[in-house]
Order: structure tokens, then C-alpha cells, then sequence
């Protein structure tokens, strides 16, 4: 999958999950400020990206630095990569 | 005055609303039910009575943690706890093991036995209940000093590492693993989805020693009830509540069959799946709801609840719970063998009320884990269910007590079948849903449940959010008053003070 194919799919479950307005949702919005989630939200939003997804969020820690939807494409995107690295590692 | 609404009167509710009431809240409880007390309940059958939720719990010795709860409660002095002594156990009965093993309510007494049993692996042996109480060490309500708003956060994302994990590394003998992993009955998670910190919040209070109350969790609800009464808290039984109102993103109040009733803050005790069909959605976020309609389950139980009269009398049930169960790590998985999986308690051998027509019959109750598939086929309403029902629930009884009676010898002498309660039971009479009796699953893969929600006023409690059981839904109960009046520390303070 593509970067923007990826970017779509974040969209999506946004605009679904949480009912926000697709026009809303740039990579530049800020979740928190401009898009109105608040902590209550974290947790929901990793369970439907988890769930979107099928990558595994460890902890808090890695959350902290996601100010935007476009971190949050960044935060994926390392989380496949390491998955899929441990994986070549070790071959099912 | 802030009014509080508390919907539910388990223990997670009478305990969250007495709580509230001694911080200057009005409140007011209401249960669907015709009596108050949720699973704390007893009822009774030829006037025989019977508990169906509360048999034993750990935490009540002096200086531990559920005590101090009851003591700021003001129900300490009217209840009579009653420790199991030092030759009360869980006896397991494991397939393909040749003796039963007496897995002991003390740190001391349990590893001395499974030294017994399994002298080589006496490393492994140490290790796990060393790991244990570290683990234990780490939890604030079981060490004090550690403070609980960080361990509340942890909470909120699942555990990296398992009860299994532990077991495994520890020993290798399929024996050994099932009696290790025996507590996780208490929780209704399978040892390779229960986080280590999760487990050990149950099971440590069991190697710290159990304890049962005198009448059972009846004498616990009714002490409840008599402060709430003087506190001026008003319970309305027989109370569904249809809706929570709101307005604005904020509470206003309930609607129950009689009439809407005003309220500033709600706080919701029953299973949180069933919270999104009582709110409007314009309150909860899609991701939300589907996030608590979706949650993971705990088993169900079949229950057999029966009599031994006088002349019959074991004194082998008064302290001793008997177990039958499968090798390795399977429990509590339900299976349709019951012989394989199963639990006896002679509660009524513990109690001082009287039972049966000369006052000296002992209740005796035999559990095994059920699936919500099994008796979801004759769910067509309570009425409509037919004979069908009747005598499917017949059999069970039949296969449980063979089964019982098979694996031990002579414990059932005298012993008359009274009562059964299925899955069904436990959803049409607790509200549990699928008759799930530990609520959701508190696995590592399912985030946590917390006691806010995004509608402002709306809260969450019982033993689905923090923990399970009569514990976990106690302190769930603390957990959620301390996050409505932003105050947790103090009000953690003071139940500490009460130690």
C-alpha cells in the first residue's frame, strides 16, 4: 500500500469512526486542537487503527510525539515497517 | 447539592454510592431488580439459601485492602468476616495427576505443598510466587506507598506480558501449570490473554489468605443498605432505567418506568456494552460505542445449588473447595465434558443462618464454566421457554453431580439437586450479558475500560472497567467517586488511613 493509499484509508476511518467532516481531515490538522478529539479519544482511535490497520501500538510513549494526521501516517508507517522486518526475521 | 444518579445496586454501586453520599453528593440508586444487591443477593429455595456471586473473596485480613475500604464505609462493624484457617483450601483434583493437591489460601503453605509434590521443581516453584509477590509489590492497593494515579494510567494499555509467560518459564509440568494458573477462576481470563499485573491483582490476595462473610453476600449488600439508609441515599428496586438523559453533551438525568428523574451525574454499573442503546448518540462517539458493544467476554457458569441434611453431614466441605480440572494451561475454557472442569464449595457448612425445614441442612453449590452458545438455543423469553429448557438443565445437573460424584469419593452423600441457574439466569437476573459472570475480558488484547466518558456527567464503574469480582468492583467504585469529585488521592488517603 502506497503512502496515500494509507493517508485515504486514515481518512476514512476518521471521517467514519469518529464522524468527523472528510474536508476536515488534511494531514496538517491538528488532532487535538483542530480536529477536537481529547485523551478519552486516544485510546479509541489506537483500537480503530489497530483494527484499520492490524498494527499493534505498545504503549503511550509512542503517542506523545502524534500532533497531527500526518504524524499519525508517520507513526504506522514505522510501526509496518518494524513489523514487517521482524517478520523476514522470522519466518512464519 | 450535586445529585447522583448510581444505576445498579452491586456492590460496585452501593459502595460508589455511599461513597459519593459522605462527599456531600445526593443519591439515589436504582435497580431492576425487586431487591437490591446484584450478585451479593441470596436467594432461597425450600428455605434453603443460597449465594450466587459471593463465596470467597481475599483482602478482608486486618490491614489489607478491602478491609480498610469496608472500614471507611462504616460496614466493618456490622459484618462478621470469617478467615478459612490454615487447612482451608482449593483442592485440584488434575487429570492424569495421581493424588489432589491442596492449593493453600498462604504464600507459605501452597509452595510447601507443590515442594511436596514436585520436589524437582522446587527453582521454578520459587520463582513464581517470588515474581508474584514483586509483581504484587508494584500494585498500590497491596502496597501503599506506590502511587495509584500512574498505575490507573498503566492500566489504560493492555499488558506486554502474560500469566503464561511466567508459567512457562517456571515449569514444564502440565500439573504444576494448572494449579499455578488456578486463580485465574477468580478472573475468567485464560493465563495466555491475562497480563501478569492484571492476574496478580487477583491472585495475590489469594496466597495473602480468603475469607468469607457470615450469611454470605447477603450480610454484605444488607450492611450496605442499613448506612445508605442512614446516610438518607434512597434505593428504588424494581427500577429499570430506560434512558439516560442528556443535553448538550451533559447528563441531566434517567427515565425509568415511573417518571423522569433529575440528575447531575450518572454513574452506570452494569455491563458497559449495554450503555450505548441507553444513550442518544449524539453523546458518544461511533468508535466509542462500537468499542463497548464489541468488547471480549468472560465465561459463563452452569450452577447446581443443593442441600446435604443433617444426618449426612461432611465435615471435608467446611473448608475445602473441591476442583476437578484439565492439565496445562486450559482453564477456564467451558467445555461440554464436565466431568473434566469443575468446582464445589459447601458454602453453607461456613454460615450461621439456619437452612432448611430443621434449620440444619448445609448448601452446597457445584459450578462449571459454561458458554453463552449453550443455552442461548432455548432464550425465548422467560415464559415462553419450554420443556426443552427444563430438561436440558435436568441432565446438566445429573452430568455435574456424576461427574462430582466419580472424582470424589463420598463428598456428595446425602447431597439433593435444588436449583440450577445456565447462562440464561445470570443474563435475565444480573444483567450480565451473554451470562458473562466476570463481565469483559480484562485481556491483553482489549484496552481498558476507564470511568469517564465523553459525555460530561456520564461515568462508568463496576467490575467490567478496573478489575473483577467483589474487590475489583469495590474498587472500581473508589476509582470512579474519585474521578467525579477530582479528589482520588484524598479519598485514597482516607481508605488507607482506615487500615
Amino acid at each position: 500500500m502506497t503512502e496515500e493509499e494509507l493517508f485515504t484509508r486514515i481518512q476514512t476511518v476518521f471521517a467514519e469512526e469518529f464522524e468527523l467532516e472528510p474536508d476536515q481531515l488534511t494531514p496538517e490538522a491538528t488532532l487535538f486542537e483542530e480536529l477536537g478529539l481529547d485523551s478519552l479519544d486516544a485510546v479509541d482511535m489506537v483500537v480503530a487503527l489497530e483494527k484499520e490497520f492490524g498494527v499493534k501500538v505498545k504503549d503511550e510513549e509512542s503517542l506523545r510525539s502524534v500532533r497531527t494526521l500526518d504524524d499519525l501516517l508517520r507513526l504506522i508507517l514505522t510501526i509496518r515497517d518494524q513489523m514487517n522486518s521482524r517478520d523476514q526475521e522470522n519466518p512464519a | 447539592m450535586r445529585r447522583a444518579a448510581v444505576i445498579g445496586s452491586g456492590i460496585s454501586g452501593l459502595t460508589a454510592a455511599l461513597l459519593l453520599s459522605r462527599r456531600g453528593f445526593a443519591v439515589s440508586v436504582f435497580e431492576k431488580q425487586r431487591e437490591a444487591g446484584g450478585a451479593l443477593h441470596r436467594f432461597r429455595r425450600g428455605s434453603i439459601p443460597f449465594d450466587v456471586g459471593f463465596h470467597y473473596t481475599g483482602g478482608l485480613g486486618h490491614g489489607e485492602i478491602l478491609r480498610a475500604l469496608w472500614r471507611h464505609c462504616g460496614i466493618d462493624g456490622k459484618i462478621t468476616i470469617l478467615p478459612f484457617p490454615e487447612q482451608g483450601s482449593d483442592c485440584v483434583r488434575v487429570e492424569g495427576f495421581p493424588e489432589p493437591i491442596h492449593a493453600y489460601f498462604s504464600y507459605e503453605r501452597i509452595t510447601d505443598e507443590l515442594l511436596r509434590f514436585f520436589p524437582r521443581e522446587k527453582k521454578g516453584i520459587l520463582q513464581f510466587f517470588q515474581t508474584i509477590r514483586d509483581v504484587a509489590a508494584s500494585i498500590p492497593f497491596y502496597n501503599m506507598e506506590v502511587p495509584l494515579a500512574g498505575f490507573l494510567q498503566s492500566l489504560a494499555f493492555p499488558e506486554q506480558s502474560s500469566l503464561a509467560d511466567l508459567i512457562t518459564s517456571c515449569t514444564a509440568n502440565p500439573a504444576l501449570q494448572t494449579v499455578l494458573s488456578l486463580p485465574v477462576l477468580l478472573h475468567g481470563v485464560r493465563p495466555g490473554n491475562i497480563g501478569l499485573t492484571m492476574h496478580t491483582s487477583v491472585a495475590h490476595l489469594m496466597y495473602q489468605g480468603m475469607y468469607t462473610v457470615d450469611r454470605g453476600g447477603q450480610a454484605i449488600a444488607d450492611a450496605l443498605l442499613q448506612v445508605l439508609r442512614e446516610a438518607g441515599v434512597t434505593v428504588h428496586t424494581s427500577a429499570p432505567v430506560e434512558h439516560i438523559l442528556t443535553e448538550n453533551g451533559r447528563v441531566t438525568g434517567i427515565r425509568t418506568s415511573t417518571g423522569d428523574f433529575d440528575a447531575d451525574d450518572v454513574v452506570f454499573t452494569p455491563h458497559p456494552s449495554l450503555l450505548p442503546d441507553m444513550v442518544s448518540s449524539a453523546g458518544l462517539r461511533k468508535v466509542y460505542r462500537n468499542r463497548l458493544r464489541d468488547l471480549e467476554n468472560t465465561l459463563s457458569m452452569f450452577i447446581v445449588f443443593g442441600a446435604i441434611e443433617e444426618a449426612k453431614h461432611n465435615e471435608r466441605l467446611r473448608w475445602t473447595n473441591y476442583y476437578s480440572l484439565p492439565a496445562s494451561l486450559k482453564i477456564p475454557t467451558p467445555c461440554d465434558r464436565p466431568e473434566q472442569c469443575f468446582f464445589l464449595s459447601g458454602c453453607g457448612y461456613r454460615d450461621t443462618e439456619g437452612a432448611g425445614k430443621n434449620g440444619k441442612d448445609r448448601a452446597v453449590i457445584i459450578m462449571r464454566p459454561a458458554n453463552w452458545e449453550e443455552a442461548e438455543p432455548f432464550d425465548r423469553g422467560p415464559r415462553k421457554r419450554a420443556g426443552a429448557y427444563s430438561r436440558w438443565k435436568k441432565s446438566e445437573a445429573d452430568r455435574l453431580v456424576s461427574a462430582v460424584q466419580a472424582n470424589w469419593d463420598g463428598l456428595l452423600n446425602g447431597f439433593r439437586v435444588i436449583n440450577t441457574a445456565s447462562p440464561l439466569t445470570f443474563r435475565d437476573e444480573l444483567s450480565y450479558v451473554r451470562g458473562a459472570v466476570y463481565g469483559r475480558q480484562h485481556t491483553m488484547n482489549q484496552f481498558g475500560v476507564g470511568a469517564r466518558t465523553k459525555v460530561s456527567g456520564l461515568w462508568l464503574s463496576g467490575q467490567s472497567t478496573l478489575m473483577t469480582g467483589v474487590l475489583g468492583a469495590s474498587l472500581s467504585a473508589l476509582v470512579t467517586v474519585g474521578s467525579m469529585t477530582g479528589d482520588l488521592e484524598t479519598l485514597w488517603r482516607e481508605v488507607r488511613e482506615c487500615v
